[in-house]
C-alpha cells in the first residue's frame, strides 16, 4: 500500500482552519477558566468553612470526573432540562469549568511554595495579611505556577479534540470528516497529529520565552 | 521600658517550649540571647512582635501590650524591626525596592522619599552600589544586610536579630556583626539571639541564657562569661568556646 499524502495537501487550509478553532477554544477556556480557578483557590484558601468546603468540593468533583461526561452533562444533559448552549458555547463552559479545577490546584501549589519566610518577612514589616500577599507572595507564587500553568494549557489543548464528539469544527472533527471524505486515514491523521504537536511545541517555547523576559530576578 | 515581658508560657499542642519567662529590655539596652538548640529562644523573640501568639503571660513593648484584643499588630509591628536567619529578602524586588516597600505600602511615604530614606540605608550598610541590583546577585552577608536596611526603613524602636549570621559562610559574618555593632552604637534597642560569643561578649549590656524553655541565667557579659553561677551555663559555654 502507497502513502499518497500529495493528495491531501489542498486540504491544508481547511485543516488549519480547523486547528485555529481549537486554539481559540482552548486559549478562551484557559482565561476564563483559570480566572475562575483564581476564585477557586482563594475560596480554599478561605477564613470560612463553608467557601473552603465549596473550593475543595468543585476541585475534587471536577476533578475525578471525565470530561468527556461533563460535556455531555452540559450539551445533552441541560437541553434536556431546557437549557440549550451550541456546540462551541458547551465546549467553552466545560473546558472553562474543567480547567477552573486544575488551575486551582496549580495556583494552590504555587502559593504554598512561596517561603513562609517571606510571608513573615512581610507582616514583621507591619504590612497587613492583604497587602503581604499581594506584594510579597503573589510574585514568587506566579513564577512558581508558570510552568504547570504551561502544561495545563497544553493538556487543554490536546482535550480540545473532544469538542469533535458533539460536533464542534475543531481541527479532530475537520480530520475525520476528510478521512471519510478521503479515505486517505493514515496520511490525514499524520497530519493532524503534526499539526497538535507543533502547536503544543510552539505554546511550550513561547512560554519558556516569555518567562525569561518576565522574571530577570 | 521598652520591652517588658513577665510570665510567658508558650505551647505548641502537648509541647511546653517557654515556661515562664521574665525579661525587660529598657532604651538602647542591647540584650543578647544564648543557649542551645531547642530551648526556645526563636519562641520567645517571635513572641515579641507576635508572629507567635502565645498562652500565658503579658509582653509589653513600646508601649504596646500585646493581651489586649484591640492591640493593633500592625502598629506593633512598625516599631519592631526583625531580621531572620534566612534573610527573607524579596526576590522579586530589587535591593532598593525591598527597602522601599513598606514605608510606602504601610506608612504611605512618598516613593521619591522612600528611595531617598532608601539609598541612605543603603549607604549605612554599606551597599549603595548593589541598590539596583536582585537579590539573587547577592552574598549572604549581603543579604542581610538588606534585610537589615529594610527593617530600619520603617524607623523601628526596637531591632530583633534572630541568628542572623547562623546561615552565612563565615568569610561575611563580620560585615554584618560590624552593621549590627554600629547600631548598637547609635543607640539602638536590640535583642539578639546569636551563637557568636565574641559578639555578645563585646557588644552587648547584658546576656541571657534560655534552656528548657527557661532563662537560667542572666547578667552582663563579664558576668555571665566571666562567672556563670550554673552548671548548665557552664556546661554550655565550655562547649560552645
Ligand atoms: N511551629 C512549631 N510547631 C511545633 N513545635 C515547634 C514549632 N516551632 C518550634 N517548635 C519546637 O519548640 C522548641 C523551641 O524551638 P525554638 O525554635 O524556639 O528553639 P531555638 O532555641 O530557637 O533553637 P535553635 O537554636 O535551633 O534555633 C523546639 O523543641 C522546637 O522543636
Ligand atoms: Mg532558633
Amino acid at each position: 500500500m502507497t502513502l499518497y499524502f500529495g493528495d491531501i495537501f489542498p486540504y491544508l487550509p481547511i485543516m488549519l482552519e480547523a486547528l485555529w478553532v481549537s486554539i481559540y477554544v482552548t486559549a478562551l477556556s484557559f482565561v476564563v477558566g483559570s480566572f475562575l480557578g483564581l476564585f477557586i483557590y482563594l475560596a480554599r484558601a478561605s477564613r470560612f468553612r463553608a467557601l473552603r468546603w465549596f473550593g475543595r468540593g468543585y476541585v475534587e468533583v471536577i476533578r475525578n470526573t471525565p470530561l468527556l461526561v461533563q460535556l455531555y452533562l452540559i450539551y445533552f444533559g441541560l437541553g434536556q432540562v431546557g437549557i440549550n448552549f451550541n456546540p462551541l458555547w458547551s465546549v467553552l463552559i466545560g473546558m472553562s469549568l474543567n480547567n477552573a479545577a486544575y488551575t486551582a490546584e496549580i495556583f494552590r501549589a504555587g502559593i504554598n511554595a512561596v517561603p513562609n519566610g517571606l510571608r513573615e518577612a512581610g507582616r514583621a514589616l507591619g504590612m497587613r495579611y492583604d497587602q503581604t500577599f499581594r506584594h510579597v507572595v503573589l510574585m514568587p507564587g506566579i513564577r512558581n505556577v508558570l510552568p504547570a500553568l504551561t502544561n495545563q494549557f497544553i493538556i487543554l489543548f490536546l482535550f480540545s479534540s473532544i469538542g469533535s464528539v458533539i460536533s464542534l469544527d475543531e481541527l479532530t472533527a475537520v480530520l475525520e470528516n476528510l478521512n471519510s471524505q478521503t479515505l486517505r486515514t493514515f496520511e490525514i491523521f499524520t497530519i493532524g497529529a503534526l499539526l497538535y504537536f507543533l502547536t503544543s511545541a510552539a505554546i511550550a517555547y513561547g512560554a519558556r520565552a516569555i518567562e525569561k523576559v518576565a522574571f530577570k530576578w | 521600658m521598652i520591652i517588658s515581658v513577665e510570665g510567658l508560657h508558650k505551647k505548641y499542642g502537648q509541647l511546653e517550649v517557654l515556661k515562664g519567662i521574665d525579661c525587660t529590655v529598657t532604651q538602647s539596652e542591647v540584650l543578647c540571647i544564648i543557649g542551645p538548640s531547642g530551648s526556645g529562644k526563636s519562641t520567645f523573640l517571635r513572641c515579641l512582635n507576635f508572629l507567635e501568639t502565645f498562652n500565658v503571660g503579658t509582653v509589653t513593648i513600646c508601649g504596646h501590650d500585646l493581651t489586649k484584643s484591640k492591640t493593633n499588630l500592625n502598629l506593633v509591628r512598625r516599631d519592631v524591626g526583625m531580621v531572620f536567619q534566612s534573610f527573607n529578602v524579596f526576590p522579586h524586588k530589587t535591593v532598593i525596592e525591598n527597602i522601599m516597600l513598606a514605608p510606602m505600602k504601610v506608612t504611605k511615604v512618598s516613593k521619591a522619599e522612600a528611595r531617598t530614606r532608601g539609598m541612605a540605608l543603603l549607604e549605612k550598610v554599606g551597599l549603595t552600589d548593589k541598590a539596583d541590583v536582585y537579590p539573587r546577585t547577592l552574598s549572604g552577608g549581603q543579604m542581610q544586610r538588606v534585610a537589615i536596611a529594610r527593617a530600619l526603613a520603617m524607623e523601628p524602636k526596637v531591632m530583633l536579630f534572630d541568628e542572623p549570621t547562623s546561615a552565612l559562610d563565615p568569610e561575611t559574618v563580620g560585615e554584618v556583626l560590624g552593621v549590627m555593632k554600629k547600631l548598637a552604637e547609635e543607640g539602638m534597642t536590640m535583642v539578639v539571639v546569636t551563637h557568636e560569643m565574641g559578639f555578645a561578649r563585646e557588644v552587648s549590656d547584658r546576656v541571657m541564657f534560655m534552656d528548657g524553655g527557661v532563662v537560667v541565667e542572666e547578667g552582663t557579659p563579664a558576668e555571665l562569661f566571666g562567672a556563670p553561677q550554673h552548671e548548665r551555663t557552664k556546661a554550655f559555654l565550655s562547649k560552645m568556646i
